[in-house]
């Protein structure tokens, strides 16, 4: 259908949900009340690496009011892992604890007061054990093992190499090698992690919790209970944002399900905020050395990188992790010849997962350095991103065909309508101008594979309930599908009712993680509307005596195409198709062609993600020399979202995208640690941003219609996100004359790099770092 | 511990609890008046979800012990809409697009309202006052301002009328 | 997060409350605005056996103007403070203070000018949650005699972190201190311990009544300099305050003070004597810079949310910015 036919995509409505958020009516975890619900909490371990030696909880069992008490004892020793290879997180800790936040006891009672007084009167036992705290110090020879069956603390390692790197170089004309290094960050989604729930008498379980992908939590439940997967249903609930950061499976959600069986009563388990900081995921600190090699045109010919990042003490989404710096990269840049081999390594801090800036010493490297390689060579940054910007209908280094690219239009977009040149060509002391460029999937595979499917129903008035597997974690999700089945089958939004994300009702989605649900979710709902209409035009046919293929589904109503006084109401269709025993009931499934045989580590080869979302941004600041506190000026980012399917809620997500990754995330949000302690769990003392501090910002929808996603559609904002750290980075060096490389960019290093500067010593980042190299292991590999 | 009787009005209704000491306003609203729209991001005063109306003023439900409340009308997210008509405000930023998660949604709406109460005409510095303490996460607070000052003016003309 | 056990008392009068300190000492402390208490209550950082509120006691809140002082009682809430005409005209010093204190919107209808000025001191190392504390060992402050931030010191190390500190030290400001057996003036130089266990020279049974400001004797020129990682709901890193009366071109009077560097403001006299007599010239304000770097690399420990080498280089710059500013240079 050509565009301008389309009723309601693409165009700005208010989102189906915000009604019930403006009211207070909508029910996050935390909310929910059940008859008879105990309360849980969870004992943790204090202390960064040590041996279980004894747990008593015979006190905290006899206190009054306490209904259960749970240990390692009560779990046979579970683990957890998103891969099969990565099982390595007991859900309550046996024999070790790995970082302070471990879980090793929990209680239900029949009040908070009554569970944190059983939590004092259980005792443990520990023999405190060396621990390390960072990425060099943990891969050094003899350093304490986090996990005993992995030498040098090496978690996971993913080799890339393509082309022919060696070769490339000696071919340069210029290669330099310079080593990045960010510390971790955190999600900090305003709704705290909290798990609800209920078991009933027939053995199953009802579970809520903020999550991004009730299907996967689902099946991680029914294993660690040894319930069937049937019998363990994920409800639907509001959700508080999310990030990356709810992608995983907890401990907590397996905790509460076990106490719950155990005492038969409904429980909840709300985490404090430092418990959401601590005890859920966090982003990664990494390191990362990249040599990039370019000809005289700055085109970059030969790039290798390798990558430390720091994993804490679990594997989590590990893999996946390590590879995806990597993977963006390859896909927002042309490199014809690449090699990359990222460790994530095992540290006793809390454990990383994807966030929304993965890897940032990764991209603000990649863009540092092209900055850098520009100046040598008389570029501009603009001309450096257009020279080696991914173009449609290339393929990615490992085997990406992509098919929709709308890099260089973001890239011409930004640095028009910022007026980039001319502010770079006419530096204003202490202004700076910087622009990032990136690239992000629309689905990869999280442990689990598989599509998307929904179906469609209908009510005898004629309107309709769509029912899909996907999650909306506050992004706009459920609106998204009540606006694609609206648009497919002539109908208002307010004539769709949704179900969605309820493991007993709706049929499987892979969740709203790696940016999938537009593409995956969304061209599943779009199919089984299509399905539905198909049935509802095949009932119509006979009604208004036309061929099924003239007619038309709009104004809740269906006509001949050109006719449209002449139609009948969708009401009356669904009524005559129940009389003629065959109701409409539309099916719909997706699942994106990818390669089935690819591996994040054994095999990084092959077809990763249908599609991929593009986007630039450029950034304007200021920068006080004399306290390194930058003000942010302007923003203008651009993506390339294939198709805005609601430019408002489009827009939102990339300004959105601007506070978290560029602002924020490369301003002021950072960890501080002592040891294993973080010294900043609370959003007191982890500066997100606020009102006042951000920028204006200026976003551009780039569309490219790519060929596979639903109208066109692709992801929205994701991009932005990471081009935003990119460009907040570049822009704070340019204002300075500094290229840094220690990332966020806080007024301490700022200040910090300002005073060690030096001039005439040729193009050279703020700090010289250990660099990052391929590991040799003792068995010689 | 002994709990203490406590009266005041919320929503236009007059309430009377009978509380313990330790208790916060935030639970006492969420867990004996059942107003979940006062949310619990932070429990220590930082995210400003928790924000409603304490005789017209913008307080912290957490740090606010219950017992505090004594006598005072306090107005939460709950008590903005009428007979299920939104309130300005809440339709600003409805169909402005301000709202994402939804979890900051109601203190910022509640912030929104002490500020317009308070300033009908509020210039963008006035706003980035009044909100500047109520942490968002998705929105990047662009929407949220450009919904405030449209329900400022909405409100004037209505006033007008 | 749940609040400890205590009792709660709200007296109608002050004698009434000042029967329950005289009672109960340490063991109860005044609520006021809570925002600082209750937080540190939740982190169960105090455990006091009762609260004694002072929203009943009519004569702890107001702003009276005196001839030549004026006086705000301490319990005010800071937005009564920031909005009231004879504040504005006389101090508007203190008017730019109360606005940088955590959320304009929402701290200051409850916090008041009284609690703001005895914030209990902040670390990184205290702040933090009962579970957090538990894994890191006790302090001066929680039963030990020891600093988590500086090893082997003799006593807490915390920061004194009020945005009005500095200010109403620079203003010349004291503290009415009023206990069962009558009431006394503190000068606010009087008033800090520089202890971070045990921050205000204040008795058990005494309770924070008045703050008073004189009135200037001539029109001041003034300066407050703050730094925080954004601008709203933070604590400074470093704040400065200058208040000085220029007449026919020299510096008649000066008060210089940097706080959030320890545990007390520090009042720099140093540099006040090199300036105050003389003409205002550049070189004074980097004189205070030097003098404040100085004086702050002798407290400022690694406590905070930037390290101690930038906070005490921060206490360099706004001094500096502080003189330049109210001498006009």
């Amino acid at each position: 259908m050509p565009q301008q036919e389309y009723k309601l995509v693409g165009k700005s409505i208010p989102r189906v949900d915000s009604k019930a958020k403006v009211t207070g009516e909508a029910v996050f975890t935390a909310d929910l009340e059940l008859p008879r619900m105990l309360v849980a909490k969870i004992l943790r371990s204090p202390y960064p690496h040590a041996r279980i030696l004894n747990i008593d909880v015979s006190k905290a069992k006899k206190l009054r009011g306490v209904h259960a008490v749970v240990t390692g004892k009560d779990t046979a020793g579970e683990k957890w892992g998103v891969f099969r290879y990565t099982r390595d997180q007991q859900l309550l800790c046996v024999d070790k604890v790995r970082y302070v936040g471990d879980e090793v006891a929990a209680v239900a009672a029949v009040d908070e007061d009554t569970a944190l007084e059983a939590l004092e009167l259980i005792t443990v036992e520990y023999e405190e054990l060396p621990a390390v705290f960072d990425a060099w110090s943990a891969i050094a020879p003899g350093a304490a093992l986090v996990h005993e069956d992995k030498p040098r603390n090496i978690n996971v390692e993913v080799k890339i190499d393509v082309g022919d790197v060696d070769e490339a170089f000696a071919r340069c004309h210029l290669v330099r090698e310079d080593t990045f290094v960010a510390e971790e960050e955190s999600y900090f989604m305003t709704e705290p992690y909290a798990v609800v729930a209920n078991s009933h008498s027939d053995g199953s379980v009802e579970v809520w919790m903020p999550n991004a992908s009730p299907h996967t939590k689902a099946k991680a439940l029914s294993n660690a209970l040894r319930i069937p997967l049937s019998q363990v249903n994920v409800r639907k609930i509001t959700i508080g944002g999310a990030f990356g950061g709810r992608s995983d499976v907890f401990p907590a959600e397996f905790i509460t399900c076990l106490l719950s069986l155990k005492t038969r009563r409904p429980v909840k388990l709300v985490y404090s905020r430092e418990e959401n900081t601590i005890a859920t995921r966090k982003g990664h600190a990494m390191i990362t050395t990249h040599k990039t090699g370019v000809d005289k045109e700055g085109r970059v010919l030969a790039r290798e990188s390798v990558a430390y990042l720091d994993g804490g003490a679990y594997s989590s989404t590990g893999p996946i992790a390590t590879s995806v710096p990597f993977l963006c990269h390859e896909q927002a840049y042309n490199v014809p010849n690449v090699r990359f081999t990222g460790y994530r390594i095992y540290t006793n801090k809390p454990i990383g997962g994807m966030i929304r800036v993965h890897g940032r010493s990764f991209a603000c490297g990649i863009d540092t350095q092209l900055d850098m390689i520009g100046k040598e060579l008389g570029i501009d940054p603009v001309t450096m991103h257009l020279r080696n910007a991914r173009k449609a209908g290339e393929t990615t280094p490992t085997g990406s065909y992509v098919a929709s690219c709308g890099m260089t239009e973001c890239i011409e977009k930004t640095a028009a309508e910022s007026n980039f040149l001319d502010k770079f060509n006419n530096p204003q002391p202490l202004r700076g101008i910087g622009m990032g460029v990136n690239s992000v999937q629309t689905g990869f595979p999280l442990g689990i594979r598989g599509g998307s499917q929904a179906f469609v129903k209908f009510h005898e008035d004629g309107g309709a309930t769509v029912v899909s597997g996907v999650v909306d974690n506050g992004q706009g999700n459920d609106h998204m599908l009540v606006l694609i089945a609206a648009e497919e089958l002539g109908l208002a939004p307010d004539d769709i009712r949704l179900i969605s994300a309820d493991t007993e009702v709706t049929p499987t989605d892979a969740g709203s993680y790696s940016m999938i649900s537009t593409f995956g979710g969304g061209n599943a709902v779009k199919r089984a509307a299509e399905d539905a209409k198909a049935q509802i035009f095949e009932v119509a046919s006979h009604m208004l005596e036309a061929d099924p293929q003239d007619l038309v589904a709009a104004n809740r109503k269906v006509f001949v195409r050109g006719a449209p006084d002449v139609g009948v109401s969708i009401a009356k269709i669904v009524r005559q198709a129940l009389l003629m025993g065959r109701p409409i009931m539309g099916r719909g499934s997706f699942a994106p062609e990818v390669d089935q045989r690819r591996e994040w580590i054994t095999n990084p080869r092959g077809q990763l993600s249908q599609a991929f979302s593009f986007g630039a941004t450029v950034t304007e600041v200021e920068v006080d020399p004399e306290t390194g506190m930058v003000k942010a000026l302007d923003v203008t980012c651009a993506q390339d979202c294939g198709f805005a399917l609601n430019p408002m809620v489009v827009e939102g997500q990339f300004e959105g995208s601007v506070a978290f990754g560029g602002h924020g995330g490369m301003l002021s949000e950072e960890h501080r640690w002592h040891g294993g302690h973080c010294l900043n769990p609370t959003m007191l003392e982890y500066k997100i941003p606020v009102m006042k501090d951000m920028p204006r910002i200026k976003p551009i929808i780039v569309e490219t219609i790519d060929p596979a996603g639903p109208y066109g559609a692709k992801e929205a904002g994701m991009s932005v996100a990471m081009s935003a750290a990119q460009a907040y980075c570049n822009a704070v060096g340019n204002a300075l004359g500094i290229y840094f490389n220690h990332f966020p960019l806080t007024p301490e290093r700022i200040l910090d790099a300002i005073e060690k500067r030096k001039e005439g010593q040729g193009i050279r980042t703020a700090w010289e770092f250990q660099p990052a190299r391929v590991i040799k292991t003792d068995d010689g590999t | 511990m002994r709990k203490q009787l406590l009266s005041l009005t919320v929503n236009g209704d007059p309430v009377e609890l009978a509380v313990p000491p330790n208790y916060t306003l935030q639970e006492a609203l969420r867990n004996d008046l059942g107003l979940k729209g006062v949310k619990e991001g932070c429990s220590e005063g930082v995210c400003g979800a928790c924000t409603v109306l304490m005789n017209g003023a913008p307080v912290r439900a957490c740090l606010t012990l219950a017992l505090e409340a004594e006598g005072a009308d306090i107005v939460t997210i709950e008590g903005l809409s009428k007979e299920g008509w939104l309130h300005p405000i809440q339709e600003a930023f409805v169909n402005l697009g301000a709202v994402q998660c939804g979890f900051c949604t109601p203190g910022m709406i509640m912030a929104s309202k002490a500020l317009l109460d308070r300033i009908p005409n509020p210039t963008d510095d006035d706003i980035e006052a009044a909100l500047t303490g109520n942490f968002c996460r998705c929105t990047g607070y662009a929407k949220m301002r450009v919904a405030v000052r449209t329900a400022a003016r909405e409100l004037q003309e209505k006033a007008q009328d | 997060m749940r609040l400890p056990q205590f009792e709660y008392f709200a007296p109608v009068s002050l004698e009434d409350a000042l029967k329950l300190k005289d009672q109960m000492r340490t063991s109860a402390w005044i609520l006021a605005g809570g925002t600082d208490l209750v937080v540190n209550l939740k982190h169960r950082l105090l455990a006091p056996a009762a609260l004694i509120s002072i929203r009943n006691i009519r004569n702890l809140t107001g702003i009276d103007l005196t001839p030549d002082t004026l006086v705000i009682r301490a319990g005010t809430a800071l937005a009564q403070v920031a909005s009231h005409p004879a504040v504005k005209e006389h101090f508007p010093i203190l008017v730019k203070a109360i606005n940088s204190i955590g959320a304009m919107a929402i701290q200051h209808f409850r916090g008041t000018i009284g609690g703001n000025l005895c914030l209990t001191p902040r670390c990184l190392f205290y702040n933090q949650s009962l579970f957090w504390r538990k894994g890191k060992g006790s302090c001066h402050r929680t039963g030990a005699k020891d600093c988590l931030a500086l090893k082997g010191s003799e006593s807490c190390q915390s920061i004194c972190s009020g945005d009005t500190v500095p200010v109403l030290l620079a203003l010349s400001a004291s503290v009415r201190l009023v206990g069962l057996g009558g009431s006394r003036v503190v000068p606010l130089t009087e008033f800090f311990s520089g202890l971070g266990e045990s921050p205000y020279h204040i008795l058990p049974e005494e309770i924070l009544t008045e703050i008073r400001i004189p009135l200037p004797w001539a029109p001041i020129s003034w300066s407050y300099q703050r730094l925080g990682m954004r601008s709203a709901v933070d604590f400074p890193l470093v704040n400065a305050a200058a208040v000085a009366v220029l007449d026919k071109g020299k510096v008649e009077h000066l008060r210089l003070v940097i706080s959030a560097v320890g545990p007390a403001p520090v009042i720099l006299r140093e540099a006040e004597k090199e300036i105050k007599g003389a003409q205002p010239e550049p070189r004074m304000a980097d004189r205070a810079a030097e003098i404040a770097l100085r004086a702050a690399g002798g407290v400022v420990v690694e406590n905070a949310i930037q390290s101690r080498d930038y906070r005490v280089k921060m206490a360099g710059v706004m001094a500096r910015r502080a003189v330049k500013e109210a001498l006009r240079l």
